[in-house]
């Protein structure tokens, strides 16, 4: 009897944690949402920059989600035509950035945001052809 | 059908058998390692055509920027899609770890995997990794009928063998019924004679007072060889046609008349003989056969024997021995020495019949017979039933 007391509660205590975890990690989650839509977004889409497809130009080049944070943190830092992903009669349309005054950690995170946002992990669905 | 032709059939057969089926298994075996690689790259380039329509269907999802981006597949695959750092983006195969990224096609875990790069990487998908199980009913079906072609092929090839084996043989066995009709002539010839001289020298030696009793002895002894080959070849004759009749038969006995019935030849060569003879040594066995056994090996006993030499006879519930001091024979002639029409010295007369009989009564009755002899000493036969 002791016995399935102590499973009880060691299962309520793990159950209580992820009603404590959830809420934590969902909010955390829009709060990199907005801060991505404040900082990046909200000029982005002002000044009706393809945001989307800018990423799919760095899968397209890079495939690693590695090197594509290294390019975009590089260009972000520096920005130039020969640092951009896009081709220099893009630049005609939409001039080139000033270079952000985020500090590195900062930056970053928000890279990542921007790649989360963007990416199409999760939204290729294999199926059969049978349901084509 | 003729024992010898028999032998020589059997082999021809079995050595025609197995190098026809050395030649069908070589050549099964190649077909078959062709017909598999040709069943795998038939699907190789099923995979093949896939992964194109897969890559096709990437570049225009490329350019789609809905919230589902659907691929499809045939279902007799598994897909997964990975970037450059080999980092699943769509689908998650249980084979990664084992897959070797430098192959384009490999086997891992009885499923064939096509490896395909792409580039520019649409929707950042730098592999397609496409794998199937083996077509494994393909290759049973290939083994099947592989197998019933070798059964149909062995079956056929041993009908051919038999046509042709008995084709082969056909100049020996007219050989060797001109030879069986020439003995049966022979014999048929040679029975009244001998029995005539035989009988009047019986009478003579039990009625009549004769004065040439050196020449009557050699006279009979010369009649008792020619019965004994008379014998011999009706035996041979018969042998392939022959009903055994039998039943416990008293072995000392019989030993003792045949002693008794080669006394003069015994006596002519001035031999010593030494007689160790068991009382009532019993067997199984037909008469005309253990007559045949005895008699030829006393007869050779006698017959190679130096004059003034020994013979010894022993018989016992386990063996029979028959020994002489005799010419001998060398372990090579000891190889051959009972094949029929094989004679160990030609110093003697006779067909070179006798251990050939020896023998086919020896192997009718699963008896063991062994041979020691040494050239000038002389040569010991024995013969064991007991096992």
């Amino acid at each position: 009897m002791g016995k399935i007391n102590n499973t009880a509660n060691r299962y309520g205590g793990i159950f209580l944690c992820m009603l404590l975890l959830v809420p934590g990690t969902l909010k955390s989650a829009q709060k990199e949402k907005l801060s991505l839509e404040q900082n990046c977004l909200a000029c982005h889409e002002a000044q009706q920059i393809p945001s989307e497809m800018i990423y799919r130009r760095y899968l397209m080049r890079y495939s690693s989600k590695k090197t594509i944070k290294a390019k975009m943190f590089a260009y972000l830092r520096h920005p130039s035509v020969k640092a951009s992903i896009m081709p220099p009669p893009f630049f005609r349309k939409f001039p080139i950035k000033q270079a952000t005054t985020l500090d590195d950690k900062r930056l970053k995170e928000l890279i990542e945001a921007y790649i989360a946002h963007y990416d199409v992990d999760g939204k290729i669905i294999i199926l059969p052809k049978t349901e084509q | 059908m003729f024992r010898s032709e028999k032998k020589s059939l059997y082999r021809f057969l079995s050595i025609y058998l197995l190098s026809t089926f050395i030649l069908f298994a070589i050549g099964a075996s190649i077909f078959y390692t062709l017909e598999k690689h040709h069943l795998i790259d038939k699907q190789r380039q099923m995979m093949t055509q896939e992964a194109e329509h897969l890559q096709h269907q990437l570049i225009a999802l490329h350019k789609s920027f809905a919230k589902r981006l659907p691929i499809y597949i045939d279902p007799a695959y598994t897909l997964t899609l990975l970037d450059i750092d080999k980092s699943p983006i769509a689908g998650a195969s249980t084979l990664l770890k084992q897959i070797d990224f430098t192959k384009e096609y490999q086997t891992v875990n009885s499923q064939l995997v096509y490896l395909k790069s792409i580039e520019p990487y649409y929707l950042g998908t730098a592999y397609i990794v496409l794998h199937t199980p083996i077509n494994q009913v393909g290759i049973t079906d290939l083994q099947r009928t592989i197998l019933l072609f070798m059964l149909a092929a062995g079956l056929f090839f041993l009908l051919l063998g038999l046509f042709l084996g008995r084709l082969f043989i056909a100049p020996m066995r007219e050989a060797i019924e001109t030879m069986n009709r020439f003995i049966q002539d022979t014999t048929h010839e040679l029975n009244t004679p001998v029995s005539t001289i035989l009988t009047n020298l019986e009478l003579i030696q039990t009625m009549r007072k004769c004065n040439a009793k050196e020449e009557m002895r050699r006279i009979e002894i010369a009649s008792k060889t020619l019965s004994r080959i008379y014998d011999d070849l009706t035996y041979l004759k018969l042998n392939h046609t022959y009903h055994r009749d039998i039943r416990p038969l008293d072995l000392s006995r019989l030993l003792k008349e045949r002693i008794a019935y080669f006394a003069t030849a015994i006596e002519a060569k001035k031999l010593q003989l030494d007689e160790e003879i068991a009382e009532d040594v019993v067997l199984e066995m037909d008469h005309d056969d253990a007559l045949r056994l005895i008699d030829n090996l006393l007869s050779n006993a006698i017959k190679y024997n130096r004059t003034g030499g020994k013979l010894r006879i022993e018989l016992d519930p386990a063996r029979l021995v028959v020994a002489d001091s005799g010419v001998g024979m060398d372990t090579q002639t000891l190889q051959y020495v009972h094949e029929r029409f094989r004679r160990a010295n030609s110093s003697e007369g006779g067909f070179g019949i006798g251990l050939d009989i020896v023998h086919q009564v020896i192997k009718a009755y699963g008896f063991t017979i062994t041979f020691s002899s040494e050239p000038d000493e002389g040569t010991e036969v024995t013969v064991r039933w007991e096992k």
